[in-house]
């Protein structure tokens, strides 16, 4: 097993053009990569290796450098020019921190159990696992992540946010798009986009924080029927339905919310849509793929 | 404490009452002080959420900035650190009742300032760090965060639009066209909280549309310092 260099030093390795290279590695290490034009796709294995494929064309070479408890992958030299993207393929194992970025780069991550940290400016985003901290950023693409548990934050710019399955504090934001969050099992939800809708589904746990707003767009909330909850809700031009819990609504007038208890109020649950509907529901159709 | 007229002000500064209410309201308000200086801070906010369209604000705070800056050795000031509040607070429209969260944003740490040092990206720096105005404000805070805040994000804003710094044009493009769709629905908001003073909701939202601005150009400015 190689020794890991102290920081001061790195050890430099450059990968050659269009081939594959494997290199051992602490599993527990972090991984970063930055990818200006082209698509990254990380899958996972139980092996304390990196794997390291480039199948595109591209002028520069793949550098590999370590320092202390970091990979680090990047392209250097060549010229850049429309031509000049790359794409990685790279295979890590599981419990891999992960770091990748890009500028107009689609990233695909299947499988991972570490932390993630993904940050492109112009591209897709789909995820399956992560734990930890778990941070999603687009600027322009849509983003689909699965499995996820921890401190999960994700904010887009210009895109949809999809999220099945996820256990733990989750913050989705987004501007110009919805929000779809499916078989949610976390104490503090936050979600809030201003064109678009929103669709929550999971269970509110007792004392969890839950605050779904949206400036355009309906607010569709889908809870087990026993659920415990203290709800305040806002439209301004809009309408509330909810046919399936029997409610006793009381209007704060100064305030020009409603609010109302499910059960007996565990969990805080607020909904606001400016100008959109508000839809209460029983659980039911959405289950995890 | 209210009383049963303080929810009726709104209504009867938008005519809506009948008559035999606001003849009750009118006798009312002859009698009780309190009421109409509520009275007095609706119709200041309906003439605010009508007027307000982002201008840089009457009250100049440049002196105050400009001696913090000579007094700094970066040529930057120190920003307020107010932070969201994790539990959201609930502000009723009782004007009196938030005097207290007035004397708090002027004194305490809820102030925003802007810092104009000399270079473009000195200025984004300091811009970003501009802290988002909390959650569940007053009335009279909301027209302050406004008055104070906007300014930091229009600057924000043109330094990022500007020639001067490295965004690709696509990048613009997709910014102008969501800055565009904020201001749209700020623009809503205020028209009706012009309508409806007295609606914490509508407060809550235009403030929430705000910080939504400033999140989206921090985004922008932050991977502008970091490619430069």
């Amino acid at each position: 097993m190689l020794t890991e260099i102290l920081t001061g030093a790195m050890l430099l390795a450059a990968v050659p053009q269009n081939s594959d290279t494997t290199f051992a590695v602490d599993p527990n290490a972090r991984l970063e990569l930055t990818n200006r034009e082209g698509t990254i796709v990380v899958r996972t294995w139980d092996r304390d290796e990196v794997s390291v494929r480039t199948n595109r064309s591209y002028r520069g070479s793949v550098e590999v450098r370590r320092s202390s408890g970091t990979v680090h992958i990047d392209v250097a030299g060549g010229y850049w020019d429309d031509d000049d993207d790359v794409d990685y393929r790279l295979t890590v194992p599981a419990t891999m921190s992960l770091d990748l970025r890009g500028s107009d780069t689609d990233v695909r991550v299947d499988g991972t159990r570490g932390e993630v940290n993904i940050d492109v400016h112009d591209g897709d985003v789909w995820l399956r696992g992560g734990t930890g901290r778990v941070t999603i950023r687009s600027h322009d693409g849509d983003i689909e992540a699965e499995d996820l548990e921890g401190r999960i934050r994700i904010f887009n710019m210009d895109g949809d946010i999809f999220v099945d399955g996820a256990v733990g504090d989750i913050e989705a934001e987004a501007t110009d798009g919805k929000i779809t969050l499916l078989n949610i099992d976390a104490p503090n939800v936050y979600a809030n986009t201003v064109d678009g809708d929103i669709w929550f589904d999971g269970i509110l746990v007792p004392r969890g924080s839950y605050t779904l707003g949206t400036h355009d767009g309906d607010i569709t909330v889908q809870i087990p029927e026993d659920t415990d909850a203290h709800v305040t809700m806002a439209t301004h031009d809009g309408e509330f339905i909810s046919d399936d819990f029997p409610l006793t609504v009381r209007r704060l007038p100064m305030d020009r919310r409603i609010e109302f208890d499910l059960g007996s109020g565990g969990a805080d649950l607020r909904i606001e849509a400016f100008d959109g509907d508000i839809e209460l529901r029983h659980r039911g159709g959405w289950r995890r793929r | 404490m209210t009383d049963n007229w303080t929810t009726k002000l709104s209504a009867y500064l938008d005519e809506e009452l009948d008559s035999v209410d606001r003849g009750m309201l009118e006798a009312h308000l002859n009698e009780c002080a309190e009421c109409r200086a509520d009275l007095e801070q609706l119709k200041g906010v309906k003439s605010w959420a009508r007027e307000f369209d982002g201008k840089q604000p009457e009250r100049d705070v440049w002196p105050a900035i400009a001696g913090q800056i000579r007094n700094s050795p970066r040529g930057v000031v120190d920003l307020g650190t107010a932070r969201e509040a994790r539990t959201r607070r609930r502000w009723y429209a009782r004007p009196q009742a938030l005097a207290a969260a007035i004397g708090l944003l002027v004194v305490g740490s809820g102030s925003w300032w802007i810092a104009r040092a000399t270079a473009p990206q000195d200025r984004i720096a300091a811009v970003i760090d501009v802290s988002a105005p909390p959650e569940g404000f007053s009335v009279a805070a909301a027209i302050n965060a406004a008055q104070t805040f906007g300014p930091a994000i229009e600057d924000l804003e043109r330094l990022l639009l500007s020639e001067q710094n490295a965004l690709d044009t696509a990048t613009v493009r997709v910014l102008r066209e969501k800055l565009a769709i904020i201001d749209e629905a700020m623009a809503e908001a205020r028209e009706a909280l012009a309508q409806d003073p007295a609606s914490g909701y509508l407060i809550d939202h235009y403030t929430g549309m705000m910080r939504k601005k400033l999140t989206v150009l921090r985004s922008v400015a932050r991977r502008v310092q970091a490619e430069t």
